[in-house]
């Protein structure tokens, strides 16, 4: 359960009648449009972009930055851009090239309570701090921006989206409070280190999803449904899971790999797997797979030496494990008993490979 | 007219061309040194000049189209707002900086732009140089009104938490 926002309403004492830029309203008619560069308030606990929206009505806020907003040193309220707003309609705050915004309390606050809210952060923008949306819905759509210095993007769980769009983007689990869902969608890769609590990660086609920007460890606490058509990087730099090789946990969910899905496993800052290694790449409390032998396995960025291949074997223990190991190319497959379900299919998994190497 | 009067008058209309020409030739050098709004009927205004010191360029209609020109800025100090702008009707107000293409610098002692929209019209602000606010005087601290409604709690049937 979410409990409002009760932090945010308390307002004793609060300078935040001193802004930069101030778009008032009061209509049910008037949208705001607000398009700015560099923005800076040398007060202290401030606002730099101010929208205001008081009357009830179905109106738009859109805000689009290309430039640094900030507000005075040492602030600790007060919000580089904030929007006020009654009724529905939609808020969006859009950080292009160039945008650096920082506040005091957040760096950006949605402050409609009953508006559909985007924040999108695009190719070199980004902002330092937090993020605050309070919407019926708030959508986050990263595309390639820069989320190295965002502590944390708070929404209110039902309905609320965080989608990585086009581009590397790379994302800390913890970034992201009260989502429901994360998808990387067509033409977005996302390294995702840490823990991210969502109900459902999604790959759609065409999307990646990594651990890490390099070895890493991404924690799930949710599903994770790997869609045909998606891609999971997994980079191998040595023998210890989630900081020398990939690793994604999934837990209080189930990892579904879908017909047509894809792990792409590459050799990093020069190792080289050698005989008897093994990999745990997805560690899940249920890994689903409908058709093992539809699940691509590229090793082209992971070639071995010679009479070496590549074994792929669901593990059934504890937690169900997609592992990867390096064998004897000549080596017989592990007990029935060590297969979940397809062996036929990890066998596959070698034959492939065979053929790719004598190809 | 005796000539000598003519002569006088003669002489004191030169004076005062000169003079008048003077004073038109500072005001105007005032006028291109300093920021400033020129009316150009129907609420629309366009700002030319660098910034001085300036004053708050402020303007009040049903509708108001503010551009500004190459070269335009603005400062003011003093707690002084750089611009106020008010529409009271359907047409809204717009500040719209694309017309000086390496952007406007406005700096302000207190709000550098603040536009308000009571009779329906929309809103829109578009700047593309450095706009700041110094806020050198004190006033004292409004209470924020955000959020205004408060949210009713959220849950998520489907919702599993982690171990």
């Amino acid at each position: 359960m979410i409990t409002t926002n009760a932090a945010v309403s308390s307002g004793g004492g609060y300078n935040g009648s001193y802004r930069t830029v101030y778009a008032f309203a009061y209509s049910t008619t008037s949208d705001i449009t607000i398009s700015t560069s560099d923005v800076t308030n040398q007060r202290a606990n401030s606002r730099g972009i101010y929208a205001v929206n008081n009357a009830n009505g179905n109106t738009n806020v859109d805000i689009t930055v290309s430039g640094a907003v900030s507000i005075g040193a040492g602030s600790t309220i007060g919000y580089g851009v904030a929007v006020q707003k009654q009724g529905s309609g939609t808020i969006n705050v859009t950080l292009d090239a160039g945008a650096d915004v920082s506040g005091g309390g957040d760096a950006i606050l949605f402050g409609g309570a009953s508006s559909a809210n985007t924040l999108t952060v695009n190719a070199g923008g980004g902002f330092t701090g937090s993020a605050r949306m309070f919407g019926a819905s708030n959508d986050v759509v990263i595309n390639g921006g820069d989320m190295s210095n965002v502590t944390t993007i708070t929404a209110n769980l039902a309905n609320d989206a965080v989608t990585i769009g086009a581009g590397t983007t790379t994302v800390s689990g913890s970034q992201f409070v009260n989502f429901e869902t994360f998808t990387v969608g067509a033409g977005g890769t996302a390294n995702l280190n840490g823990t991210l609590n969502v109900n459902t990660v999604s790959v759609d086609a065409g999307g990646t999803l990594s651990a890490g920007a390099s070895p890493g460890q991404a924690n799930i606490v949710g599903d994770l449904d790997l869609g045909a058509g998606a891609t999971t990087l997994v980079e191998l730099a040595g023998l210890i899971a989630g900081t020398q090789y990939d690793q994604i946990d999934v837990s209080a969910g189930t990892a579904s790999l879908a017909s047509g899905s894809t792990f792409d496993v590459d050799f990093f800052g020069g190792f080289t797997a050698g005989l008897g290694d093994s990999f745990d790449i997805l560690v899940a409390d249920s890994i689903s797979v409908v058709d093992f032998n539809t699940i691509t396995f590229d090793f082209s960025g992971a070639l071995l030496g010679a009479g070496l291949g590549w074994h792929v074997e669901l593990i059934d223990s504890t937690r169900d494990t997609l592992q990867i190991s390096v064998v004897e190319e000549s080596a017989e497959l592990p007990e029935p008993s060590m297969l979940l379900l397809f062996g036929a299919g990890a066998l596959g998994i070698i034959g492939m490979r065979r053929r790719r190497k004598t190809s | 007219m005796k000539s000598t009067d003519i002569s006088r008058f003669g002489t004191r209309l030169a004076t005062t061309t000169a003079l008048v020409s003077l004073a038109f030739a500072y005001g105007a050098r005032n006028t291109a040194r300093a920021g400033v709004c020129v009316p150009g009927g129907g609420g629309t205004y366009s700002c030319v000049g660098p910034a001085g010191p300036d004053v708050t360029q402020s303007f009040s209609n049903t509708g108001i189209s503010v551009t500004t020109t190459p070269g335009f800025g603005l400062s003011t100090g003093g707690g002084q707002l750089g611009f106020s702008i008010f529409s009271t009707g359907a047409a809204g107000l717009s500040f719209d900086d694309s017309g000086n293409p390496a952007g406007s610098a406005i700096t302000s002692g207190y709000e550098a732009i603040r536009a308000v929209s009571t009779g329906g019209g929309p809103i829109s602000i578009n700047t593309g140089g450095p706009v700041s606010s110094t806020y050198t005087i004190q006033e004292t601290p409004h209470t924020v009104l955000l959020p205004l409604t408060p949210l009713a709690a959220v849950t998520s049937p489907s919702r599993r938490m982690g171990p």
